[in-house]
């Protein structure tokens, strides 16, 4: 199946611009919630709400990663079409294969570390990335694979 | 009015909203182009593909335009938006930074940019945000390119 780049990236900025329509949605209903907590109902406490605004740009980086990592993997497919080389081999390797500036793989690793540092709530010290952060690196090293290819 | 005339009139009516939207996205996009040539940027059209709940899967047209170093990214976003008839966004490239958006708001696009010196636009409506023209657009890319050239 053609796959298209810039599908790719339109679906990591989807996932982007998802996060700032419910980042905007948790912050009025905190702000209500505030004001009456009755507005969360039966369901949810003030605590979960605390929780899901504190969590909330990591779970939607965690699933912009996984789409990086799906385009990345469709493309390596083509040239290894049997490859399970983990993600951190995977980004390596395509950087090879692309001649990808070290810079911009360096990013997408500083990425996938904080993705790790979230899904796995290890402590190690790794530096803080935002979403909009996590996008433009993912973006400029996507940007470099080919704008077509057949998976 | 049977279950079959229904859904029969539901899918009139999508097919009839995509193909406004796309004459929508087909003139902008032209204008968009011409404007840009105009002010020496390079300009490439390519097929989006495009799926919505209430339209379906289908191809829209994007507009990738570079000058010297500065690429810029004219990506159609979605025919629904609460208070717009239409989103389209400006991107800086390759990363994708958010640069400007257009709302198809009252029959005419509006620009939502913050131009140096002034004030954040908040809402769809609001007086900040300024109608689609050739001169609004060639700021946008002015703008862009004057920050690309102070970044080297």
């Amino acid at each position: 199946m053609l796959q298209n780049r810039f599908d790719w990236h339109e679906s990591i900025k989807a996932v982007e611009r998802e996060y700032w329509a419910v980042r905007i949605a948790v912050e009025r209903l905190v702000e209500s919630a505030a004001r009456d907590p009755n507005v969360l109902g039966t369901g949810p406490k003030p605590r979960d709400l605390v929780s899901a605004d504190e969590n909330l740009e990591g779970t939607y980086l965690i699933r912009m990663f996984a789409k990086f990592e799906t385009g990345v993997r469709s493309y390596w497919r083509t040239l290894k079409p049997r490859s399970r080389a983990s993600v951190e081999i995977l980004v390596d390797r395509v950087a090879d294969k692309r001649s990808i500036p070290i810079d911009v793989t360096q990013g997408v690793h500083a990425v996938r570390q904080y993705r790790n540092r979230l899904v796995h709530e290890r402590d190690q010290a790794v530096e803080h990335i935002t979403i909009a952060d996590a996008r433009s690196r993912l973006a400029t090293y996507l940007a470099r694979l080919p704008l077509m290819w057949d998976a | 009015m049977s279950a079959r005339d229904s859904i029969e009139g539901h899918a009139n009516q999508a097919a009839m909203l995509r193909d406004e939207w796309l004459t929508r996205l087909v003139e902008l996009t032209k204008s968009v182009r011409r404007w840009a040539e105009e002010r020496d940027w390079s300009t490439r059209q390519f097929a989006k593909k495009m799926k919505d709940s209430r339209l379906g899967a289908y191809e829209a047209p994007s507009l990738m335009m570079q000058k010297e170093t500065t690429r810029v990214l004219l990506d159609p976003v979605a025919r629904f938006a609460p208070g717009a008839e239409g989103v389209v966004d400006l991107y800086l490239m390759p990363a994708y930074d958010d640069i400007a958006s257009l709302y198809f708001v009252d029959g005419q696009w509006r620009l939502h940019y913050i131009f140096a010196g002034t004030p954040t636009v908040a809402t769809i409506n609001s007086p900040e945000s300024r109608a689609l023209s050739k001169e609004a657009l060639g700021r946008v890319l002015d703008e862009m390119t004057a920050h690309a050239s102070e970044s080297l």
